[in-house]
């Protein structure tokens, strides 16, 4: 089964850290660019069943319940959406309100994801976000009222943030009892704002090794509170693992719709165009990016997986791909093995449980 | 002597670094516009980038110019030469092909040490000498003093001495009439056999071995067949020519000038550096070669990609041919895999071949820790010269080991002798004596063993005497030594192109430098990584690279995978180009490095 992503481009502010393609743009062009996207996604509505829906950005909680309930209704006429379908939305606390939560509700969504960061209001505003901890409080005990499966985003990595305030975060976010936390560390990326004032030594982040402090004092307070890190960023309760997340680790295929949304369907990955001048023009040609070579899936595959708390399944691999990775990277997985980097567990390779951090040169070993 | 060797002149110009040799040979050439003024690039002659970006010249370069003087037409060869104490036989090399040489002397600095060795490497050679008084137009500069150091300490008249500026082309002409005056035409028989001194040669792909010669006697065409005197070998003549200062081709070289020849000569070995061609019938004596250098560094030059070392071998081969001093061994590394040991004349030249073998063959290289040569006398009698720490006899075999020491001269204007004293002082110097040169500059000479020079002695020496010292040295004898070989462990192996020999007192200084440098260059790994620097089965020193904390913790979205995982891939190619000893990845830098502790 396949899945379909959403992308909804538009924010109050941008965030200092963002790279994502979203824009601050006005009510007008918001209403033409939802015309435009359930146009496409009608277009490339195929009536197959869906796996998981996902309406991602941008901050998807600013538009208003017209249009996401026009986007649900598009999307049911263009695909098929049963009671296992995931549709999960993003939202930002300042914007979600009771009335959006109603609606989203009665529109089919059945999860949410709240990007909080950090209830440190100081942390918030030096990387840009538009709310503070009061708008979480506000809005985080109504929200299992109506959607009881629910994300909370939270960053480490942050300039300034200390292991108290992230486990002050956590412990509050855990009293609303959330079925699914996302942590996951700042990745400073050139030309964002917070990039050039970190180059100009006005901010300053922490060094790896607080980050990984940050990390595991993290890792240790979900655990004890029952989230389990099924991948490096993401921890749930039992049975509510993101199947939207999990299908981009699995190799799934998802459709894209909507500004720069990426696709991958039948081996080949796809692109739309990242100009939201173009995209309103009604150009919804994905631009071809590349089509997967058998290697390249081999390499995706074992990148994906390894990510994942259960690991790669080698038989699969070799029953899918034809690649025997256990006799192909014998020499690197008896080191990773003998170090302890990496342990099998059945028929899989997974990474130990405490090198998740080191998980890129893990994987380059084995690629 | 006939009409035409009459108005030849071949001169050389001599002088320290910065003092404005270059430039001097830039207004030449502009002067008797053998280079329009608007093709003239800074500095023409340096025409390696090395040379213009490290602003010295390596290489000796012969160019042809012509001047109008009394109404009769000159040429005048000129020959270029590196100026730095690790050239030194470079620059004999081009005296061999000239009858006299300019003296450039800086009216700011005065008479440098590397200058005088230089000029009496002239006089030797029975150069007339021209002295220049250059920089007149610096308002620091002191002709006098300089006119009065030349005559004292050259013993040259310096009373006509042209007073020059070769930045602002001020009496650049003055100096072409002095050459014109005093430096004999050159003498040898047009008639006689062919003698050619070969004192500089390059390799073209297309061509072969380019000699750069010197006609002393008879002449040589395209088509003539000449033999090489010192192997026999034959060859016949595809190309003459001289440099004008690009290579131009010509009909003839004959007696007295200076030009190239291409003779399909493909074997490095042929062309070597001082040797002498003549007519194929002939029996004549080779002219006298040069003395041959000594290399006094050593170490071992590895290819970073193992793959490289076939092209690695023939660059070296390539650069051995105008480069006799380099001394080249294939060299076998548990480290480091296949390489060559080499010799060089000083830890400048040692740097200049690699980076010319980075940047005109374009492959990477590491360089181990530069060490002398190391005479070690063992219990049964035996004497074995070692130059490479891994062959160092065990412990229980060395009965004693002995160095090279060098004879040290430092010149430094006086206020600098105590900071540079103390420097000789922590280098195990022995004081032998101390003399000034005039009122304000001071010669010391030191017996000090060669192994505490070649490191960071010249950095040293520069930065503590404000750049103002310069220094001079020539072996004297092999002593003595309490030596020890220091290895340095990695994650518990011996890496054995880290290793080396050093004497006992400062090993354990030595030792924890080395580490601690070592720990800054090494990336941190996925594991902890003990540094070590051993005597022995002793540890003296240890550090500790923590183990890498971190790659990724951020999330992956479905927009990110093809990036994801073009950034692995990357990454993957990135450690290729690593070293890895045991299971460390090591930067390249992290050989070099231990050469930049103290």
């Amino acid at each position: 089964m396949r899945s379909l992503y959403i992308h909804i481009p538009f924010c109050e502010q941008k965030c200092y850290y963002c790279d994502f393609c979203s824009f601050v743009v006005g009510e007008n062009d918001i209403e033409c660019y939802i015309k435009k996207l359930c146009a496409e996604i009608v277009k490339k509505g195929t009536g197959e069943s869906l796996k998981s829906v996902y309406i991602g950005g941008g901050t998807p909680s600013l538009l208003n319940n017209v249009q996401i309930v026009t986007i649900l209704e598009s999307t049911q006429k263009a695909f098929t959406i049963n009671s296992e379908c995931e549709i999960s939305i993003e939202c930002n606390p300042n914007s979600l309100t009771i009335d959006k939560l109603k609606a989203y509700k009665d529109g089919g969504i059945n999860r949410i994801s709240i990007g909080v960061q950090s209830l440190n209001d100081d942390i918030l505003k030096a990387i840009g976000r538009v709310h503070t901890s009061l708008d979480v409080y506000k809005i985080a005990d109504k929200i299992a009222c109506y959607i009881p499966n629910f994300n909370f985003d939270v960053m480490i990595g942050l300039p300034n943030l200390t292991i108290e305030d992230l486990i002050n975060t956590l412990e509050k976010l855990i009293s609303f009892a959330p079925t699914h936390i996302s942590m996951y560390s700042l990745i400073l990326e050139s030309g964002t704002p917070l990039y050039k004032r970190v180059k100009q030594k006005l901010v300053q982040l922490p060094n790896a090794d607080y980050v990984v402090e940050q990390y595991d004092a993290g890792l240790n307070y979900l655990q004890s509170n029952g989230y389990d890190r099924y991948e490096i960023s993401n921890f749930a309760k039992q049975g509510y693992q993101c199947k939207h997340n999990l299908q981009y680790w699995q190799c799934g295929e998802y459709y894209g719709a909507g500004l720069n949304a990426h696709s991958y369907i039948d081996g080949a990955r796809y692109c739309n165009t990242n100009s939201l001048e173009e995209y309103l023009k009604g150009d919804f040609q994905p631009n071809y990016l590349e089509h997967l070579t058998q290697s390249e899936k081999i390499e995706e595959c074992i990148m994906l997986a390894m990510r994942t708390a259960c690991g790669l399944n080698t038989v699969n691999l070799k029953a899918q791909l034809g690649y025997d990775i256990i006799k192909e990277k014998s020499k690197e997985i008896d080191w990773l093995i003998k170090n302890k980097f990496i342990e099998r567990q059945g028929d899989n390779l997974c990474i130990c449980k405490d090198k998740f951090y080191v998980s890129n040169s893990i994987i380059e070993k084995l690629l | 002597m006939n009409d035409r060797q009459k108005y030849i002149r071949n001169f050389c110009i001599v002088a320290h670094i910065d003092h404005g040799k270059s430039t001097l040979a830039d207004r030449m050439l502009e002067l008797t516009q053998t280079v329009a003024k608007r093709d003239m690039e800074e500095q023409i002659l340096d025409s390696m980038d090395l040379e213009r970006e490290r602003g010295i010249t390596i290489k000796l370069t012969p160019t042809r110019m012509h001047y109008k003087y009394n109404g009769q037409e000159y040429t005048l060869n000129l020959i270029d030469t590196p100026g730095h104490v690790d050239f030194t036989y470079e620059v004999s090399r081009s005296l061999a092909a000239c009858e006299g040489a300019v003296l450039v002397v800086d009216a700011t600095q005065g008479v440098e040490a590397q200058t005088l060795s230089n000029v009496y490497l002239a006089l030797d050679n029975d150069l007339e000498i021209i002295p220049v008084i250059n920089k007149v137009d610096l308002p620091s500069a002191r002709i006098e003093e300089a006119m009065q150091e030349i005559e004292e300490s050259i013993g040259l008249p310096a009373k006509d001495a042209p007073q020059i500026s070769a930045k602002e082309g001020i009496n650049i002409d003055k100096v072409l009439e002095a050459i014109i005056e005093n430096v004999p035409p050159p003498s040898g028989d047009t008639d006689a056999p062919l003698r050619a001194l070969i004192f500089d040669s390059k390799y073209d792909n297309f061509k072969g071995a380019v000699c750069i010669i010197r006609v002393v006697d008879g002449s040589v065409k395209m088509g003539s067949k000449i033999k090489l005197i010192q192997t026999g070998k034959t060859f016949e003549v595809t190309e003459v020519g001289v440099f004008s200062p690009k290579a131009c081709k010509t009909n003839v070289l004959q007696a007295g000038d200076v030009g190239y020849l291409c003779a399909s000569i493909k074997e490095v070995a042929d062309a070597k550096v001082g040797g002498t061609f003549t007519d194929i019938d002939a029996d004549v004596q080779p002219l006298a070669g040069y003395k041959q250098v000594v290399p006094v560094v050593f170490s071992g030059i590895f290819p970073v990609d193992g793959n490289d070392y076939e092209e690695l071998k023939d660059a070296l081969e390539k650069l051995k041919l105008n480069d006799s001093s380099l001394q080249v061994q294939p060299e076998v590394s548990q480290a480091l895999g296949f390489g060559f040991r080499c010799g060089f004349l000083g830890l400048l030249h040692m740097e200049v071949i690699t980076e010319r073998i980075e940047r005109e063959f374009n492959i990477g290289v590491i360089t181990t820790a530069p060490n002398v040569n190391y005479k070690v006398y063992k219990t049964n009698g035996e004497m074995v010269e070692v130059s490479n720490p891994v062959n160092l006899p065990k412990p229980v075999e060395i009965e004693h080991i002995e160095e090279p020491y060098v004879n040290l001269h430092v010149y430094v204007p006086s206020e600098y002798v105590g900071s540079i004293m103390e420097l000789c002082q922590e280098k195990r110097a022995n004081f032998i004596d101390m003399q000034y040169v005039d009122g304000k500059r001071v010669k010391l000479t030191y017996d000090i063993p060669l192994n505490e020079i070649i490191y960071d002695f010249f950095d040293q020496l520069k930065s503590r005497s404000k750049g103002y010292g310069s220094l001079d040295y020539e072996l004297s004898e092999y002593k003595p030594s309490d030596l020890v070989k220091l290895d340095i462990l990695l994650n518990n192996e011996i890496c054995d192109a880290l290793s080396i020999i050093v004497h006992k007192d400062k090993a354990y200084a030595k030792g924890r430098s080395i580490t601690e440098k070592l720990k800054e260059v090494i990336p941190r790994q996925m594991f902890e990584v003990p540094v070590q620097a051993c005597i022995g089965n002793k540890v003296i020193a240890r550090e500790t690279i923590k183990a890498y904390r971190k790659d990724v913790l951020a999330k992956c979205y479905g927009g990110d995978i093809t990036r994801k995982r073009k950034l692995l891939e990357k990454q993957k190619e990135g450690k290729k180009k690593m070293r890895k000893i045991g299971s460390v990845e090591l930067p390249s830098e992290a050989f070099l490095s231990i050469l930049k502790t103290n």
